[in-house]
């Protein structure tokens, strides 16, 4: 367990905080309720290329970094579909180094010509580098492209196309910026050796005077319920074939989101689980996994297999087929589900060692809705999942017709 | 109130991170146990590490399938139980080899440190290798193998390592599709018995190392039934010469990249020699934070690259320099031109004093923060036993960091950054 206090300021940033006097670091991360998901469809990857803006100097700040590095702390930043999170770990006798930072460019960032032209290159090269370079690069976005039909999260986050990215404006990132970053629309976590008083005191004093803005009411469209299997192949020049079958699932502030979660445990967390023990200790598949994302909307349950020779597709599929029958006929052992259990109380544990994690988690908690004190509850979420519910869930999550079938050949099993 | 955002917050020192003490008890055996004793938090990080790694194996290969051989099986107990046991607890046990030695992970809390330490106990003394359960795993390391050709970084980097030490060289070996047909059974059990055992093992505790977790460690591993049957694996083998393969481009064709991408293979240096922290220094500047003058010119000048590093590879005895990326095929040319440039600029012009004054703030910090955390203790502590230093060669760099000159710096870059000591290897589009 962790003390967690908040602070909700008259601009309506929030701020969380964990007092950890075990390092002489804090960690200020900064999450902004804003991601891929709340991109225009013809214009995706732009918060993602928001994020790489935000480095680019700010009024009182011409290069972001310069300005961290004599703090001898570090800073990185993230994007994905729902959030936006920038964060600096440096020596807490500086903290106020980073509220600077981050106020500044909350505040008022440059973004000029010069800094979007490169920026602009950079992401393309990175979209390179993800999409094309790394083997499997463009497996994710199929497999969203094939779940989501309407839901933005059908795209990626380093976007739809290279083209959307190179097509941008930095007019179009100015405005994207204007609409979205502002203290109403950001959390921020600090964790580290500074007492609740002074980090509210400081806060005030570098984030008070920033305004708040009319943040759009986020109407994202509503994925239909999908009433027909799906199928894709594709053939990429990859070592070995995959298949991925995905199901759409809870949203992360659902309970039946953990249920999901413990299905995915027992099937394929630790050796032991099924499908591990099965197939992939035993060799009868290349690759055997079950996974679920942890996005705030509807997420996915996948199931990841690859097969042993280029014949294997159809007794993967079968494998998944009996795994799912199995969930949805038989009562799960008691004792799996206190190996789970267990698991999740140990991985918490060394969670809660790293005050980084902390800090990260309690902003993704409190915008996902579940509310930054389900940091200290997750274990016991978890530890109330029944033999009732894991079928119940499994019933519901798996009925054929919502299955997403992706067959992502290797160009050496299959000849067109 | 409106904060004063055109000065900057006073910048303060920070704090100069020291390294914690471990306390060393011996087992009854001889073995001798470091202990980082934490009582935060209820975890329990066990490292062994034993003498012998690939140098002693033969190859990355052998080694890698000794180590996941242990959990496939021991006389009492099937690969499944095992692995059911330790998942109960919520425990995992990893490995990784280096040159020299081998090491066994265990990752537990303290209240299950008995029934886990039962098991493992069991597969240090009683693995019995099956058959059937090597098969499997040869094959699974094989298509792990190929799955690794594919990547064009990983292609590169081992390109890279047999260029600088020559194929021959222990430093410049990678796993071989030979090793693949030469490997077999009776040589991991052989391996076992050389490394797998209470002479040539040192443990690490880190955690809450409670006196019950001491108790059940000397009770599982601190008996006399495990020694070395078939002598003690040296700490510290005979290592060839280098021989260096001596062509200045090496190509390795990828049809259908969008990217390229490129190593730059540098030079070798000694650990003792004294230019290695200052080039250790050097490199940071020149490519290894975000600040660097690659990150700053090929990224954020010129747009040809998401990302570029240049460090030192250290291995027990010298590390390499090294300079990797990736770009857009077409921009390759450019790229490799900007690098050589921006080692030019360090040759010629000694750096700022504002610029020196940041990288040792950054660096400084740098060490810092890798020191912070009870597991970067860990993790530090393994280093000082594996390369047999004491803990004072940890602070050797802060002193190197904080007395180190722009000249010092510029001598460097004369010696070691010179264009002739890099090859260039690049994985790309046949084309260029």
């Amino acid at each position: 367990m962790i003390e967690i206090h908040r602070h909700r300021f008259s601009n309506g940033m929030l701020l969380l905080h964990n007092e950890n006097p075990h390092t002489p670091m804090v960690c200020v991360n900064l999450a902004y309720n804003v991601g891929a998901k709340d991109e225009h469809p013809d214009h995706t990857g732009y918060a993602h290329l928001m994020e790489h803006l935000m480095f680019g100097g700010s009024e009182h700040v011409p290069e972001f970094d310069l300005a961290l590095q004599p703090t001898g702390g570090y800073n990185n930043a993230w994007t994905n579909s729902d959030m936006t999170n920038f964060y600096e770990v440096l020596p807490v006798v500086n903290i106020e180094t980073a509220l600077w930072l981050e106020s500044d460019r909350m505040k008022a960032l440059s973004l000029t010509q010069d800094v979007f032209d490169v920026q602009q290159k950079v992401v393309m090269e990175e979209f390179r580098l993800r999409q094309f370079t790394q083997p499997y690069g463009d497996m994710n976005g199929l497999k969203r492209g094939l779940l989501y039909k309407e839901h933005p999260y059908r795209w990626p986050t380093i976007g739809l196309s290279i083209e959307h990215i190179a097509n941008a404006s930095r007019e179009e990132l100015f405005e994207f910026y204007q609409r979205f970053y502002a203290p109403n629309n950001a959390v921020l976590a600090v964790v580290g050796a500074i007492p609740f008083q002074e980090i509210v005191r400081l806060v005030q004093k570098w984030f008070g005077d920033i305004e708040p803005k009319d943040i759009p009411q986020r109407n994202l469209p509503k994925e239909p319920e999908q009433t027909q299997k799906r199928t894709m192949e594709v053939l990429r020049d990859v070592p070995a074939s995959v298949l991925t079958r995905s199901y759409r699932m809870p949203r992360r502030s659902e309970v039946d989101w953990v249920v999901c979660d413990v299905i995915s445990d027992l099937l394929a967390n630790g050796m032991s689980s099924r499908i591990k023990n099965k197939y992939v200790q035993t060799g009868k598949v290349r690759k055997g996994d079950a996974y679920v994302s942890s996005t705030i909307e509807d997420g996915n349950f996948t199931f990841l297999f690859s097969p042993m020779d280029k014949d294997g597709m159809p007794e993967c599929e079968s494998i998944i087929d009996e795994q799912i029958q199995q969930l949805v006929e038989e009562e799960v052992d008691e004792e799996d589900l206190i190996k789970v259990r267990n698991i999740q109380q140990v991985v918490n544990e060394y969670e809660l060692m790293d005050y980084k994690e902390v800090a990260s988690q309690l902003c993704y908690y409190e915008l996902s809705g579940l509310g930054a004190d389900y940091m200290n509850q997750a274990v016991d979420v978890y530890c109330k999942v029944t033999q009732d519910d894991i079928r119940r869930v499994a019933n519901q999550l798996f009925a054929p017709e919502r299955a997403c079938h992706l067959y992502y050949w290797s160009k050496k099993d299959k000849i067109v | 109130m409106i904060p004063d955002r055109c000065h900057r917050p006073k910048i303060h020192p920070p704090v100069p991170a020291t390294l914690r003490e471990t306390e060393c008890k011996t087992l009854h055996n001889g073995i001798e146990t470091y202990i980082l004793n934490d009582a935060t938090y209820d975890v329990l990080r066990v490292d062994f590490i034993f003498n012998g790694g690939t140098i002693l194996s033969g190859s990355p290969l052998f080694s890698d399938l000794l180590c996941q051989m242990l959990k496939r099986g021991t006389e009492t107990q099937s690969a499944e139980q095992i692995a059911r046991r330790m998942d109960f607890y919520g425990a995992s046990l990893e490995h990784s080899v280096t040159h020299n030695h081998t090491m066994l992970t265990l990752n537990t809390t303290s209240r299950f440190a008995e029934p886990v330490f039962s098991v493992l106990e069991d597969i240090l003394k009683h693995s019995t290798f099956p058959h059937k359960e090597y098969l499997i795993l040869r094959k699974k390391a094989y298509n792990n193998f190929r799955d690794k050709l594919s990547i064009a970084k990983k292609r590169v980097i081992r390109r890279m390592k047999q260029v600088i030490y020559g194929p021959k060289h222990p430093y410049g070996r990678s796993i071989r599709c030979s090793d693949f047909r030469s490997v077999n059974l009776a040589q991991l059990q052989t391996l076992y018995r050389q490394i797998i055992n209470s002479d040539g093992c040192r443990i690490l505790l880190t955690g809450h190392v409670t006196p019950a977790v001491l108790q059940a460690i000397e009770e599982h591993f601190g008996r006399n039934d495990w020694h070395a049957t078939l002598g003690i694996a040296s700490p510290d083998p005979f290592l060839p010469p280098i021989s260096r393969i001596q062509r200045r481009h090496f190509f390795l064709p990828k049809d259908d990249a969008e990217q390229s991408t490129i190593a730059f293979a540098g030079p070798v240096i000694e650990r003792t020699d004294p230019d290695w922290y200052p080039l250790d220094i050097l490199t940071s500047i020149l490519g290894g934070y975000f600040g660097s003058r690659l990150m700053k010119s090929v990224r954020e000048q010129y747009g040809y690259t998401y990302n570029i590093h240049a460090d030192i590879h250290p291995f027990y005895h010298n590390g390499y320099v090294y300079i990797l990326t990736e770009t857009a095929s077409e921009t390759t040319e450019p790229l490799i031109q900007e690098v050589f440039h921006q080692m030019d600029i360090l040759r010629q012009q000694p750096i700022s004093i504002d610029e020196l004054s940041t990288v040792k703030a950054y660096l400084s910090g740098e060490h810092s923060i890798s020191m912070d955390g009870l597991f970067s203790h860990t993790f530090y502590w393994l280093s000082i036993l594996q390369l047999g230093w004491s803990k004072e060669h940890f602070y050797l760099y802060e002193k190197e960091l904080q007395s180190i000159t722009a000249e010092r710096l510029q001598e460097t870059a004369k010696r070691w950054l010179r264009p002739q000591l890099f090859q260039i290897i690049i994985c790309g589009k046949k084309t260029q």
